[in-house]
């Protein structure tokens, strides 16, 4: 909790206020362009995706900061698993909770066999 | 901020020294959709007294957005009666966000940090990521997203998220272009 932190929260929040206030606030007449429509409809996958990677590649996970590395970084387990689970069934939360359950069974696994 | 995707997004970047900028662009990324939502709900608004109208831009989420979409053209109400609606909507899921906001952050105090409960946040995007692919230009705006994202991990301020989600916006707009 610091002042980057706070000042992050508050410019967050107001921009998103000023996202969401955009025609219920302001000029309700001014159609959308084009091409903000097209990057509207792309803007999910390539935004999601591009903020998983570091969130798979990058940092290290509480497991290994308390317990020592594995040889195999089990988030790259966990996400090959969440993968293959959610294009199978397409169940949010049961990929949330099995992903987390292969995550610790991938690292207390590793950690018992090396 | 009452948007959650974002708020998830803000917080793994903070954890990773972002730089401010790259947290806020992809805020807005993220939430650029309310942008569609407002302008769909601004014929039903906007006659509203400015500080109601403000109070439902705060308010505006995906699923006030899309029972309002669904419910508004059906009837034939009142302005008094559509905001009554949005309110009573918009004021339940803000209660039950800020409980389980409270909840988080009490509870994440208490849960050891080997849990490792932080992998949680890109395990959502992923799902979350893997249920927008309803086309070949999505799945190439995914793969390209992915890809400049895992090439530029090692830019400085996180700015391989950014150039990772341009990139990937575009080759999606290019690949529907082309095919139509």
């Amino acid at each position: 909790m610091n002042e980057t932190f706070f000042l992050t929260i508050i410019s967050a929040a107001f921009v998103t206020l000023i996202l969401k206030g955009s025609f219920i606030e302001g000029s309700k007449y001014i159609q959308l362009p084009q091409w903000f429509r097209e990057a509207l409809e792309f803007a999910p996958p390539a935004v999601l995706c591009a903020l998983v990677v570091p969130g798979i590649f990058k940092g290290e996970i509480g497991l290994i900061k308390e317990f020592g590395m594995v040889a195999i970084d089990p988030r790259w387990i966990a996400a090959v698993v969440a993968i293959s689970l959610f294009l199978k069934y397409k169940r949010t939360i049961d990929t949330l909770a099995l992903g987390m359950v292969v995550l610790h069974a991938s690292y207390w696994g590793q950690l018992a066999t090396q | 901020m009452f948007a959650g995707a974002s708020q998830l997004a803000a917080y793994q970047l903070l954890g990773q020294e972002s730089s401010i900028w790259v947290i806020l662009v992809t805020v807005m990324a993220i939430n650029l959709r309310y942008v569609l939502y407002s302008a769909s709900m601004a014929p039903y608004l906007s006659a509203a007294p400015r500080a109601t109208r403000l109070l439902a831009s705060y308010g505006l989420t995906d699923q006030i957005y899309a029972v309002c979409q669904r419910d508004y053209p059906l009837h034939t109400w009142q302005l008094s009666e559509r905001i009554a609606y949005y309110a009573g909507g918009t004021i339940l899921l803000w209660i039950l966000w800020q409980a389980c906001t409270l909840t988080g952050a009490l509870m994440g105090q208490i849960v050891p940090i080997y849990w490792s409960l932080d992998f949680m946040i890109p395990l959502t995007f992923l799902a979350l990521a893997l249920g927008t692919l309803k086309s070949g230009a999505h799945r190439v705006a995914a793969v390209v997203g992915t890809t400049v994202s895992w090439l530029a991990l090692d830019a400085p301020m996180n700015l391989g998220l950014i150039g990772g989600g341009i990139a990937g916006i575009i080759s999606g707009i290019l690949v529907k272009r082309f095919h139509s």
